[in-house]
């Protein structure tokens, strides 16, 4: 097993020296309009996925698509250096996006939408097949997509069709989210035998728990008990009390819960789970933890084009771009 | 109109009614109008107060959204706005001010409470649900203060439009009638008067024809 994480981590660490560094996003920063920034952008790796982008009359949806083209174009590649386990495991990195289409695809169904309209919210990341998510989306009810889901043998059908189950028991679209949510979280520690892989799940488990319970007091809302995720270091009763601002202990819980305001905590949530990403990756480096490291690099560096590409859009001052980028 | 009215007394009568109606009605709609202006002037600053809300939570939400789509990819921010059912109730009735009909909007309370899992959902794509919420409130505040302020700003156009066609036409048309009128009823005394005259002229010259007459016969009948 080391052996095929050494081979997949050799050609990943390929890959992170092909990431923008900071001089590449300073270029990207310092445009002086949206053309610029698609010129200088052209420039880079992301210069095959700008055809459509830097068209006439194209906008920021263009952008947003040749941006997506290239993070799950690149989230394919890393999964097709692995095999056996290791594939499992970078499958389980993948599956956040199988978990966001499920969602959309309930969505969907329960507001009455049309496939189309389903279809197009689609992600095309993740590991589940566009056949499948198009069948489960031309669906009539939850139960057939679940069943159509099912029929390809996905992990998260079996969590699909107790979400369905549960949405049919109280009507209430939450409550199927968070089925769906929580059996994403059970499968992703089932599969991560990796210690680093489950220290990671674990923190970021700790972290979703954390913001979960900053939203609610941001709302003004009692928190939930049932949006709890288990898995991480707390428990239910420690979950309950975060509510009240005890982060239990933990420095990490206790820096998203302190924070002034929803977007720092996000930041706080960040922060901590690239540092976490680096450490894993430093201390692992026979494990997926580079492999984890990676994608959440390659994941913030299309985050950060997404939102360098709308400020010059908009044409927002330089500072105000770099600020919300540095965050 | 002068031309089409019986030149009599009783229209005379009729025609001054018409004046005191007119008149009065006139200055009635002059106050309904004034009350209006009143009510308008008070409605545009809650309207105007309204509008600037409108806009800075708007600018709030759209700030949040930029944040969101960056950071948490335009589909699953997309992908959300599936679960909205896109239903907003709202409380409205139907009240007159001065005999206008307005909507009353009462705006509900909104619930806090997101119809989706805040599991693996930023919370930037979270403020900006919140956020909109809050754009949607702002929305149907400024249609109330505006659709308000439309009716009463048409029916102040109607008001003035009928106190102007009081007064420039109405009016002076029953004022031209009452002058046609008091001219032939004028017209019409004074001939008479000058027929009595001339009445009184002819009897006095026939009577005084029969106090000559027999004079006359009596100086005949000597001579014969």
């Amino acid at each position: 097993m080391p052996d095929d994480y050494a081979y997949i981590n050799t050609r990943v660490r390929v890959m992170r020296t092909k990431l923008l560094d900071g001089r590449a996003l300073d270029s990207a920063l310092a445009a002086g309009s949206y053309q610029e920034f698609l010129r200088v952008l052209s420039e880079t790796e992301f210069a095959p996925d700008l055809r459509e982008a830097t068209a006439e009359g194209a906008g920021l949806p263009e952008l947003d698509r040749a941006l997506s083209e290239n993070l799950f174009r690149t989230t394919q590649r890393v999964l097709g250096f692995a095999d056996g386990q290791a594939r499992s495991e970078v499958e389980v990195l993948l599956m956040k996006w199988d978990l966001a289409n499920l969602k959309t695809i309930a969505r969907g169904l329960v507001g009455g939408r049309g496939s189309e309209a389903i279809v197009e919210g689609l992600i095309p990341g993740g590991t589940l097949r566009p056949t499948a998510l198009q069948t489960a989306a031309g669906s009539n009810d939850l139960a057939s997509a679940a069943a159509a889901i099912a029929v390809t043998g996905h992990p998260l059908a079996r969590a699909f069709r107790t979400a369905a189950t549960a949405y049919a028991g109280s009507g209430r679209l939450l409550d199927l989210e968070v089925a769906l949510d929580q059996g994403y979280y059970r499968h992703t520690l089932k599969v991560a035998r990796e210690l680093s892989l489950r220290r990671y799940l674990s923190r970021e488990i700790n972290v979703t728990n954390a913001l979960i319970a900053r939203t609610a007091r941001a709302q003004g809302g009692a928190l939930d008990p049932n949006l709890f995720v288990p898995g991480g270091s707390l428990d239910a009763g420690g979950f309950a009390r975060l509510a009240g601002g005890d982060a239990g202990g933990s420095a990490d819980i206790a820096s998203i819960l302190e924070s002034s305001s929803l977007e720092d905590a996000e930041v706080a949530a960040r922060t901590l789970l690239d540092r976490t990403a680096r450490n894993v990756a430093v201390s692992d480096s026979q494990g997926p933890g580079i492999i984890l490291d990676f994608l959440r690099r390659k994941e913030i560096e299309i985050a950060k084009l997404r939102l360098i590409g709308r400020g010059k859009f908009y044409n927002l001052p330089t500072e105000q771009i770099r600020r919300e980028v540095q965050a | 109109m002068a031309g089409q009215i019986s030149p009599t007394r009783s229209a005379l009568l009729a025609s001054k009614a018409s004046l005191k109606t007119a008149s009065g009605g006139a200055d009635l709609l002059k106050r309904k109008r004034d009350a209006l202006i009143g009510e308008f002037f008070a409605l545009v600053r809650d309207a105007l107060a309204a509008r600037e809300q409108l806009g800075s939570v708007s600018k709030g939400a759209y700030t949040s959204l930029f944040g969101a789509k960056a950071w948490d990819s335009p589909e699953a921010v997309e992908s959300l706005s599936l679960a909205g059912t896109g239903d907003y109730a709202i409380d409205m009735q139907i009240e007159s001010i001065y005999g206008v009909k307005v909507p009353r909007i009462n705006i509900p309370e909104r619930t806090q409470q997101a119809n989706f899992s805040p599991i693996n959902v930023g919370a930037r794509t979270i403020q900006a649900a919140t956020d909109f919420g809050g754009v949607l409130e702002a929305i149907v505040k400024v249609a109330a203060t505006e659709t308000k302020l439309r009716r009463i700003g048409e029916e102040i156009k109607k008001t003035s439009r009928r106190v102007n066609a009081l007064e420039q036409v109405v009016i002076p048309g029953i004022q031209d009638d009452i002058r046609f009128i008091r001219g032939v009823l004028d017209q019409r005394e004074r001939e008479e008067s000058f027929r009595l005259k001339k009445i009184k002229a002819k009897l006095e010259r026939e009577k005084e024809d029969a106090d000559k007459a027999p004079q006359g016969g009596q100086h005949g009948s000597a001579a014969d």
